[in-house]
């Protein structure tokens, strides 16, 4: 069962590396990314676009939260996948009928 | 042996109660609208709620079942994600109930619209609001309940 | 619409509570003190954000740093104790 385990945890681990691996050698990687003599102005253009269509693209007034929630849903499915991991790791250890 | 604040501690943490629950209600269902949504409107209301329970002492955090918090977050979470996954003809976290006009689908600025928006502030309202309670309720009655 | 000038002025003496009540809080031994100070510069810094318009911010630190994150350190001290060694 252990060694399952650590074969698990292991393959994982490379999972995670090779495709940390893959997205770094993609050779549109640093394409937008600091330091780029054009970054900025694509930058900039990418805000404009959002401030002149984020209303229509998801139909909130507030672009906050069109960008948080529909623009950028990732970021915001990893911040609850944070939050449910601190609390369920506080409640496993401060747990009512826990180990003494 | 739980001690707690005077009568006017507790007078004044119900009183308030009330304005901090309707402020958090609006942040969270205003949240397409006006600044603010689910984590903050969310976070509001754990606020409140925590008030209530320095002001009455810890004993207060036994009476509600921390089942009931528990089942709420995963409640929360889950529609997150259903409403994410709703989209899955073009992609994950397409906003299909805005772009085929299917519910909350009026004018920009009107109350109903922004598609799934919304409702994704209320899943995660919800969310927020019982996993913060629920971790600070662990956290109070941690290590016994006097002082 | 205030000026620009003002606009700094008014920005350099919220910064300047923000440092001076960051300062009180760190030097301070009485630890409910300290732990209030922190709230009252969560405050300062909320108003900070608003000033720079990004109200979303400002409500988010105000609810967690002056509500939930003070309760947190209240509850610690009142677990243990409330005077720094």
């Amino acid at each position: 069962m252990n060694t399952i385990r650590s074969i698990l945890a292991v393959s994982a681990l490379l999972v995670i590396l090779f495709t940390f691996i893959l997205i770094s050698f993609n050779p549109g990687y640093g394409l937008f990314s600091f330091g780029h003599p054009e970054e900025k102005s694509w930058r900039i253009a990418l805000y404009k676009y959002y401030i002149e269509n984020g209303a229509n693209l998801s139909g909130g007034a507030n672009i906050v939260t069109d960008i948080v929630f529909d623009l950028r849903g990732y970021d915001t499915l990893g911040e609850a996948t944070v939050l449910f991991t601190a609390i369920a790791g506080a409640l496993a250890l401060l747990r009512r009928g826990g180990a003494k | 042996m739980t001690r707690t604040f005077s009568r006017i501690v507790e007078t004044v943490a119900d009183f308030f109660l009330i304005f901090i629950i309707v402020f958090g209600i609006y942040i969270i269902t205003h949240g397409h609208l006006t600044p603010g949504g689910g984590f903050q409107g969310g976070v509001v209301l754990a606020a409140g709620i925590l008030l209530l329970l320095v002001a009455h002492g810890f004993s207060f955090a036994r009476k509600i079942p921390e089942e009931l918090l528990s089942d709420l977050e995963a409640i929360g979470g889950i529609a997150f994600i259903l409403l994410a996954s709703l989209g899955f003809g073009q992609s994950f976290f397409y906003n299909i109930l805005w772009h085929e006009k299917l519910a909350f689908a009026e004018q920009v600025g009107r109350f109903f619209s922004g598609g799934a928006i919304p409702l994704m502030n209320l899943s995660v309202g919800l969310k927020v609001v019982a996993g913060i309670t629920s971790g600070m309720f662990a956290l109070s009655l941690f290590g016994g309940e006097e002082s | 619409m205030i000026s620009v000038a003002a606009q700094m002025v008014i920005q350099g003496i919220v910064l300047a509570g923000i440092f001076l009540t960051a300062l009180y809080a760190l030097l301070q031994k009485d630890l409910l003190a300290s732990a209030l100070m922190l709230a009252a510069m969560s405050l300062l810094m909320s108003l900070e954000f608003y000033l720079l318009q990004a109200p979303d911010v400002a409500i988010a630190e105000a609810a967690v740093g002056a509500g939930v994150s003070t309760l947190v350190l209240v509850l610690g001290i009142r677990k243990t104790g409330r005077w720094e060694e």
